[in-house]
């Protein structure tokens, strides 16, 4: 037993909690380090378009494009995919596997209906002539909303990825391992937040 | 994993059911306030509000969704520090862009009034009273075109319906006029019509925004169809349609801006001389041109438009005007006629992007 120590380069017990001084659950933690990060993405995309906001010199301009009552909806669709989300991560911790299945599926078919009104959205203002190289509004509002669109995107496969883990695996799907589902929903619910800014900043604000 | 426990007795489902309700009356009345305009609401104050609610969201998806309220500090630390340097890397870079730049700190040094800019309101302008708009005269002493100045004098954000013109001095010592008009009075619905429409705004005293863009303002309205002309070219509508859409680039007297706008001025002819120079000098006006492409042995990366919206008529006399310009004409190739609206019309309808045209010129044997 003295001789295997040195081997192993520290005695057991301090092994188990190895130099750090904090007990929460690295997932997460990463998750939430991740956010932050994507919070100073997110941040200079949307001080980009502001700070290049009026100055195109041909248009289409943001009023001649944006649908306000189109986007509500979308708005709407994406506010009520984070509640489902609440909901699936409620029912795993109480156990309820088929409830925690279904509200994730909801979640990522609401995404899904965020991002094919986002396609559509996308094609109508192409109709309408504004390009990625049209001018300082297309540019800089294809590259934001496009970014959001694919962290959605991203959920999304993310949360169907899930579903069909639980069922290929359910051992570990079940409500020990909420953590997982919650790391995924703590990536929507920025998703979701990040909408909210745009929602105000790129759209609202102009109708004014 | 007791700490875990703890937490999901104290969200229940109601408490999220609540959160959705209130998010979900807060995006309606967001989209309420911005739809049916609120008049007892100013702008300023409805601007306020939107950004209140949506502070409200943001915050309470992060309380309670994303369970900062009762979770660790470690993440709320995290996520803070995260806000705050993208908060602070925004204010810095919105400080930095909205700065005077050198270039107008050196013309402010030049021009004795002291500012880049400055203008008033000319009230009793004659157009002023014919059609409810508002009317400004602003003199540009030094204009590089970008519409940063022109924000600085039409607000921001830009009023729905306006229209501008440019007019060059009539003498050295003055300087550029900008005329700006507006309704009045706001209006409600603000859907304006796209940009292909914009051929029908010339010469409407409520010009669309796209004629924003052309500057097109009902000050110059020249009717395409008077300008069927007994002349081989149409001198004046090719110097209005210059002034009023190129020169903010190209500088009235031709000569560009080094590095960012290439000169017209002794270049023209030297895209007229090769063989498919005229017609793809047609296809820039329409179809904009996007890349690199070299100039007087100086460099130039950046984007022209696209002016296919402006009529046969005004880009073959635009086309003619810069042939002939700035002592163009000395250097023409020989037997060079005047553009005729009808080769513009046979080279729309290709389709071509501004990297294509871009191609056509690689094509061009260039000096």
């Amino acid at each position: 037993m003295a001789g295997q120590a040195p081997s192993v380069g520290a005695p057991a017990p301090a092994q188990s909690h190895g130099w750090r001084s904090s007990t929460l659950p690295d997932t997460k933690l990463l998750m939430w380090i991740f956010l932050a990060s994507d919070v100073m993405f997110f941040g200079t995309l949307i001080g980009t378009y502001l700070i290049y906001k009026g100055r195109s010199i041909v248009g289409p301009y943001p009023l001649d494009v944006l649908d306000i009552p189109l986007t509500t909806v979308s708005t709407f669709v994406l506010l009520m995919s984070s509640f489902l989300m609440v909901i699936a991560l409620h029912a795993l911790r109480q156990g309820n596997i088929p409830g925690f299945r279904l509200w994730t599926f909801g979640v990522a078919f609401f995404g899904a209906i965020f991002l094919g009104f986002q396609v559509y959205e996308f094609r109508h203002f192409v109709e309408l002539g504004l390009t990625l190289d049209r001018n300082l509004f297309g540019t800089t509002f294809f590259v934001l909303t496009g970014t959001h669109g694919v962290h959605v995107a991203i959920g999304v496969l993310w949360l169907l990825s899930i579903v069909v883990a639980s069922y290929v695996r359910p051992q570990h799907w079940q409500a020990k391992d909420a953590t997982y589902l919650e790391v995924a929903g703590l990536y929507w619910h920025f998703v979701d937040i990040v909408w909210i800014v745009i929602f105000t900043l790129v759209y609202l604000v102009d109708f004014i | 994993m007791a700490n875990g426990g703890n937490e999901h007795k104290k969200h229940g489902i109601g408490e999220y059911v609540g959160v959705a309700l209130i998010l979900a009356v807060i995006t309606y009345v967001e989209f309420w306030i911005v739809e049916y305009e609120v008049a007892w609401l100013g702008d300023t104050a409805t601007l306020w509000w939107l950004m209140i609610l949506s502070v409200v969201k943001f915050v309470m998806v992060i309380l309670f969704f994303m369970h900062l309220k009762d979770d660790d500090v470690t993440y709320s630390g995290f996520f803070g520090s995260g806000m705050v340097i993208g908060l602070g890397t925004f204010v810095a870079f919105a400080f930095l862009m909205t700065a005077p730049s050198s270039l107008s700190f050196v013309r402010s040094q030049v021009a004795p009034e002291g500012k880049f800019l400055h203008g008033e309101a000319a009230a009793e302008d004659d157009h002023g009273g014919d059609h409810g708009l508002d009317e400004r005269t602003v003199s540009l002493i030094e204009s590089d075109g970008y519409a940063r100045e022109l924000s600085a004098v039409l607000g921001d954000p830009r009023p729905k319906d306006l229209s501008w013109s440019v007019a060059p001095p009539a003498a050295r010592t003055e300087g550029w006029t900008l005329t700006v008009a507006a309704p009045a009075a706001a209006e409600g619905d603000a859907v304006e019509a796209p940009a292909e429409d914009a051929e029908a705004a010339p010469g409407e005293a409520e010009a669309e925004a796209d004629a924003e863009a052309e500057g097109e303002g009902e000050g110059e309205a020249a009717p395409p169809a008077a300008q069927a002309s007994d002349d081989a070219w149409n001198e004046e509508l090719g110097q209005q349609t210059y002034t009023a859409n190129c020169a903010s680039c190209h500088q009235a007297g031709g000569q560009g801006i080094p590095g960012a706008f290439p000169p017209l001025a002794g270049h023209v002819p030297e895209l007229l001389a090769p063989e498919g120079g005229r017609t793809y000098l047609i296809d820039t006006l329409l179809y904009g041109l996007q890349g690199q492409i070299r100039v007087s042995g100086q460099t130039y990366n950046g984007v022209m438009p696209a002016w296919g919206h402006l009529s046969d008529e005004q880009i073959a006399a635009v086309a003619s005007f810069v042939s002939y310009e700035w002592d163009n004409a000395a250097d023409l190739p020989d037997g060079f006629a005047p553009f005729d609206p009808d080769e513009v019309a046979a080279e729309r309808g290709k389709g071509l992007s501004g990297s294509d045209v871009n191609d056509l010129r690689g094509e061009l044997a260039l000096p």
